[in-house]
C-alpha cells in the first residue's frame, strides 16, 4: 500500500457500518419489547401521516423531512468532521439534474436515476476531496465553494441541462408518494449517520480530526482517507434528495437547485440545531423551515429569506455556536443576551 | 546489533533558519536515550522530522531497516513510532478513555477491542480511575500522562517523548520516571527530549547532545556531564563543579 | 494575431483591477487568518453605491471613489469586531466559525441587495465609457485602462503604506508573528480592524470601477468571490506580493476563455485551474503560501 493509501482499498466506514448494522439488528432482537414498540409506533405514525392531514400540511412535512435529511448530509462533513463544504448544494443539484436528464432525454424510470445521481455525486466528491482534503480546512471551503459555482455555471450553459431555462420533468402529482419517499430517505440518512458516526470507530476518528487533526494523525488515524470517505458519504444523501426534489417539483433550473441558497440553508439549519450532533439537523431544519414557510405566507417575499438565513448564521455563530441542542445540553436556556451584548460593545470600544 | 532508528544527514531549514543541520544519530532497540541541548538546537524539529509532521530538505530516516523519510505521520505511527507533543494536545471534548481509544484504533477491528486495549493502557499509566473524565478537565500532569497513554495505545516499538517531565512537581517527576522505566520494561524503546537533567541523567542509558541543529556529543550520562563542549554549550558550570 | 494581442491586453488590464481586491483579501488572511467569503459582496456594494450616487447626485462615478473608500472603510471597521468575536470564541474551532460567519455575512448582504434593489441589471457610465486609446498595435478602451491605472495606483499606494507608515510596519509585524507584535506593544485588535477596514474600502472602490466596466446586479458578487479565492490560492495564501502575478494570470485566463471559448465558461475555467493548483502546487505558484 503506498504511503497515501488509496482510500477505496480501505473502506473502513462501509465495512464498519455494515458491522454496526449487524450488531444493531442483534441488539434490536434483544431489546426490550417496550422500546421496540415505541420505535415501531413512532414510525407507524409517521408513515400513516398522510392519512389524517391535509395536503397543505403534508407538503410542509415533506419539505421539512427533505431539509432534515439535507442538513444531516452536510452535518457529516461539516459538523462531525469540521470541514466546511460550502458548495454542498452542488450535490443536490447534480442529483436533481441527473434525474431530470435521464428521465427526460433517456426515458428512464424514476428510481434508477437516483442511483446514477448518487454515484455521480460520490465521484465528484472523491475528485474534489482528493487534492483539497490533504490541505487545511480553509482550502477545502474555498474549493468546494468554487466547485459549487462552477457546476452552476455548467448547468446554465449546457444544452442537455436546458441551460438557464431549466428542465421540465414528467409530472407525477402524488404528494403522499413523495412524502413517504422523503420520509424513508431521511430515516435512512439518519440511520446512516447513527451507525456510521455515533457509535463507531469511523465516527470517533472524524471527531478526533475535528478536535485536533495533527494529534489524530500522530495517533495513527489516516486523516486524509477518513475525510475523503466522510465527504463521499455526505454527498450521496444530498444527491438522492436532489433527485427526489426534482421529481416532486417537476421543474428545475440552475438557480432553484444549484443556487447558493441551498447550501446557505443547510449550513444555518445545522448550526442552529447543533453542529456535530445527531438530532441537531432535525431540530434546525424543522425550526428554520417552519419559520421560512411562515414568512413566505406572511410576506410572500422570496429573497428576504436569504437575509434571514445570513443573519441567523451570524447570530448563531456569535451567540450560540453550539446550536439549540448545545444550549439545552448546558442547561442554559437563557442566552445571556446582556453579557454577550456587553462583550460585543467592549469590542467596539463603546 | 542493528539500530531501531537511524537518522542520516538530516537537514531542515525554515526561511533563513537552519533548524537541523546534517544530523546523524542511531537509537538502539530497548534503550532509553536522552536528547538534550539548548533551546532552538533542533530537538523538537528532529522529532517532527522523524515522526513525519514535517519533511526534511535532505537526509534519510530509517526505522527497523525501512526508510520512512517521506511517509505520512499516521503511516509512521502505524509502523511503530509513537510520539507525544511538547504541549499536550488531548481531544478536549472527549473523555480520557475515548482519547486513548483513538490511539488503539490502528490495531483493533472493533470498537470493543479498542476499548479493551485502551483500558489496559490506562491501567498501565495510572489513569484508569479518570477514564470517564473529559480531557479538558485534566491537570497538566494528567494531560501529559494522557499524551503518553494515547501514544502507547498505538502499540509502538519506539516512543518519542517531548518534554514530558518539564513543569511537573518533584512527586510527579518521580512518577513520570517510573512510568518511563515501566515502558521500557514492556519492550518499548524510548527517545526523550528533556531539559530536566535530574531526570535525564538517572534514566537514560545514552545521551545525545544537540546544538544549532547538529550533534555535538553523544555518550553515557556520566561522561556527558564531564564533556567540556557540552558544558560550554548547555549544561553550564554547575555540572562541571559537581564532578 | 491582433485579436490575441487584444485579448492579452484586455486580460492584463482587468487583472490590474482584480489585484486591488486580492491584495486586501490576502492581507486579511495573512494578518488575521480570516477568509472573507463576503469579498465579492463588497465589490457589489461598491458598484451599487456608485450607481445610486450617480442617480441622485449626478456627476461621474470617479468623483465618488474617495467617498466610497471612506464609507466602506468605516463599515468594515464597524463590522470587524463581530468577525473577531466569531473567530475568538473559546469553545469552538475558531477558524471554522470565522469562515461560517463571513459566509453568513455574504448571504446577508446579497439577500439584502436582492430584496432592496431587485433583479434588474444596472449600469453606470463615466466620461471614459466608450472612449478608447489607440496604442498602435491594439485599441485600448479608455475605461479599462483607467481601471488598470487605478488598480496599479491603489496597489502601489497600499504597498508603500505597508512599507513606510508606522501602522504598515505594525501590520507586517503582526502578519509575521502576532504574539511578538503584541508583546512589542502593537494593539492587535485595532490594527486588525484597520486592516479589514482598508480591505473593504479598497474592494468597494474596485467595485465602482467594475460596476462601470461591466453590469451591476445583486448576484455579481459570486463571481468576484470566486476570483478572489483563485487569486489568493495561486498567490499563496497570505503572501501578498504573489497577488500581483496571480491577479494578472486571472485576468488573462478570464479574457482568453471569454474570447476563445465563451464568456459563460469562465467560472468553470477558473475552478479547473484552481483545482489543478491545489493538486499540484497547493502553496501557490511561487510556493510561498501558508
Amino acid at each position: 500500500m503506498s504511503s497515501m493509501g488509496p482510500f477505496w482499498l480501505a473502506p473502513e466506514a462501509f465495512s464498519e457500518g455494515v458491522g454496526n448494522l449487524l450488531v444493531g439488528v442483534k441488539r434490536i432482537s434483544q431489546a426490550r419489547t417496550s422500546q421496540i414498540l415505541g420505535w415501531a409506533m413512532g414510525m407507524g405514525l409517521l408513515l400513516a401521516f398522510p392519512l389524517f392531514v391535509s395536503s397543505f400540511w403534508l407538503r410542509i412535512a415533506t419539505e421539512v423531512l427533505m431539509w432534515a435529511g439535507l442538513a444531516q448530509s452536510w452535518n457529516i462533513i461539516g459538523g462531525y468532521t469540521g470541514y466546511l463544504s460550502f458548495g454542498h448544494g452542488a450535490f443536490f443539484g447534480i442529483g436533481a439534474y441527473a434525474t431530470a436528464i435521464l428521465m427526460v432525454h433517456a426515458g428512464w424510470p424514476f428510481w434508477p436515476t437516483l442511483l446514477v445521481g448518487a454515484i455521480l455525486s460520490a465521484l465528484c466528491a472523491a475528485a474534489v476531496g482528493f487534492p483539497t482534503l490533504r490541505l487545511r480546512g480553509a482550502y477545502f471551503a474555498i474549493a468546494t465553494w468554487a466547485f459549487g459555482e462552477a457546476i452552476r455555471q455548467v448547468a446554465t450553459v449546457l444544452e442537455v441541462t436546458g441551460g438557464a431555462f431549466g428542465m421540465q420533468l414528467p409530472p407525477f402529482l402524488n404528494l403522499p408518494f413523495f412524502y413517504e419517499a422523503m420520509l424513508i430517505a431521511t430515516v435512512l440518512t439518519y440511520l446512516l449517520a447513527f451507525l456510521l458516526l455515533e457509535r463507531s470507530m469511523f465516527g470517533y476518528k472524524l471527531r478526533a480530526i475535528r478536535e485536533n487533526e495533527v494529534a489524530a494523525e500522530a495517533a495513527g488515524v489516516d486523516t486524509v482517507a477518513t475525510k475523503i470517505e466522510a465527504f463521499i458519504l455526505s454527498a450521496i444523501p444530498a444527491a438522492v434528495f436532489g433527485g427526489l426534489y426534482a421529481y416532486l417539483i417537476t421543474y428545475i433550473h440552475p438557480d432553484s437547485v444549484l443556487g447558493p441558497a441551498i447550501t446557505d440553508l443547510m449550513v444555518v439549519m445545522v448550526l442552529f440545531g447543533g453542529v456535530g450532533t445527531l438530532w441537531g439537523p432535525l431540530v434546525g431544519a424543522t425550526a428554520i423551515q417552519l419559520v421560512n414557510r411562515l414568512l413566505w405566507f406572511l410576506r410572500g417575499e422570496s429573497t428576504l429569506y436569504l437575509v434571514y438565513a445570513g443573519v441567523a448564521i451570524c447570530l448563531v455563530v456569535l451567540f450560540m455556536p453550539d446550536g439549540l441542542l448545545g444550549l439545552v445540553e448546558r442547561r442554559q436556556l437563557v442566552l445571556r443576551p446582556k453579557e454577550n451584548l456587553r462583550a460585543l460593545l467592549r469590542q467596539f470600544k463603546l | 546489533m542493528t539500530m531501531l532508528l537511524e537518522v542520516e544527514n538530516l537537514t531542515k531549514s525554515f526561511g533563513g533558519v537552519q533548524a537541523v543541520d546534517g544530523l546523524t544519530l542511531a537509537i538502539q532497540e530497548g534503550s532509553i536515550t536522552g536528547l538534550i541541548g539548548p533551546n532552538g538546537s533542533g530537538k523538537t524539529t528532529c522529532f517532527n522530522l522523524i515522526s513525519g509532521q514535517i519533511r526534511p530538505d535532505t537526509g534519510v530516516v530509517r526505522f527497523a531497516g525501512r526508510e520512512i523519510t517521506h511517509m505520512r505521520p499516521s503511516r509512521i505511527a502505524r509502523l511503530g513510532i509513537g510520539r507525544t507533543f511538547q504541549i499536550p494536545t488531548p481531544f478536549t471534548r472527549m473523555t480520557v478513555l475515548e482519547n486513548v481509544m483513538i490511539g488503539a484504533f490502528s490495531r483493533s477491528r472493533t470498537l470493543g477491542e479498542a476499548s479493551r486495549l485502551a483500558l489496559e493502557v490506562l491501567e498501565f499509566t495510572g489513569l484508569k480511575d479518570k477514564q470517564d473524565e473529559l480531557a479538558a478537565n485534566l491537570t497538566t500532569a494528567d494531560r501529559k500522562r494522557l499524551e503518553v497513554a494515547r501514544a502507547l495505545a498505538t502499540g509502538p516499538r519506539l516512543l518519542l517523548l517531548d518534554e514530558v517531565i518539564a513543569g511537573l512537581n518533584p512527586t510527579e517527576v518521580q512518577g513520570a520516571m517510573e512510568l518511563i522505566r515501566a515502558i521500557r520494561a514492556r519492550g518499548v524503546t524510548v527517545l526523550m527530549v528533556e531539559h530536566v537533567m535530574e531526570a535525564v541523567l538517572p534514566l537514560c542509558d545514552w545521551v545525545i547532545v544537540l546544538n544549532f541543529g547538529r550533534k555535538i556529543a553523544e555518550d553515557t550520562p556520566d561522561r556527558i556531564v564531564r564533556n567540556p563542549t557540552v558544558i560550554d554549550a548547555y549544561l553550564g558550570e554547575r555540572f562541571r563543579a559537581r564532578t | 494575431m491582433g485579436l490575441f494581442l487584444q485579448t492579452l491586453i484586455d486580460g492584463l488590464l482587468i487583472g490590474g483591477l482584480i489585484i486591488v481586491i486580492g491584495v486586501g483579501f490576502s492581507l486579511c488572511f495573512g494578518v488575521m487568518h480570516i477568509i472573507d467569503f463576503a469579498v465579492g459582496e463588497w465589490v457589489m456594494l461598491g458598484a451599487y453605491t456608485a450607481f445610486w450616487m450617480v442617480r441622485y447626485f449626478g456627476r461621474d462615478p470617479f468623483v465618488y471613489l474617495p467617498v466610497i473608500f471612506f464609507l466602506y472603510m468605516a463599515i468594515g471597521y464597524l463590522i470587524y469586531p463581530l468577525i473577531h468575536r466569531a473567530v475568538s470564541g473559546r469553545r469552538h474551532n475558531p477558524a471554522l466559525m470565522g469562515l461560517v460567519f463571513t459566509f453568513g455575512l455574504a448571504s446577508l448582504i446579497k439577500g439584502g441587495a436582492l430584496t432592496a434593489w431587485g433583479f434588474h441589471v444596472r449600469s453606470v457610465t463615466t466620461w471614459l465609457s466608450g472612449e478608447s486609446l489607440p496604442l498602435g498595435f491594439a485599441v485600448v478602451p479608455a475605461l479599462r485602462f483607467a481601471g488598470f491605472a487605478f488598480g496599479v495606483l491603489a496597489t502601489v499606494a497600499f504597498m508603500l503604506f505597508l512599507k513606510w507608515s508606522k501602522i504598515g510596519v505594525a501590520i507586517r509585524a503582526m502578519a509575521q508573528d502576532r504574539i511578538m507584535a503584541e508583546l512589542l506593544g502593537v494593539d492587535t485588535n485595532r490594527v486588525s480592524a484597520l486592516v479589514y477596514a482598508m480591505y473593504t474600502g479598497l474592494t468597494g472602490m474596485a467595485g465602482v470601477l467594475i460596476g462601470a466596466l461591466f453590469s451591476i446586479h445583486a448576484g455579481m458578487g459570486l463571481r468576484y468571490t470566486t476570483f478572489a479565492f483563485f487569486v489568493v490560492v495561486l498567490a499563496g495564501m497570505g503572501y501578498v506580493p504573489g497577488v500581483i502575478p496571480a491577479g494578472f494570470l486571472l485576468g488573462l485566463l478570464q479574457s482568453l476563455v471569454t474570447v476563445y471559448v465563451s464568456g459563460r465558461y469562465t467560472l468553470l475555467a477558473v475552478f479547473l485551474v484552481l483545482y489543478g493548483t491545489l493538486l499540484a502546487r497547493p502553496r501557490g505558484l511561487l510556493g510561498r503560501g501558508w
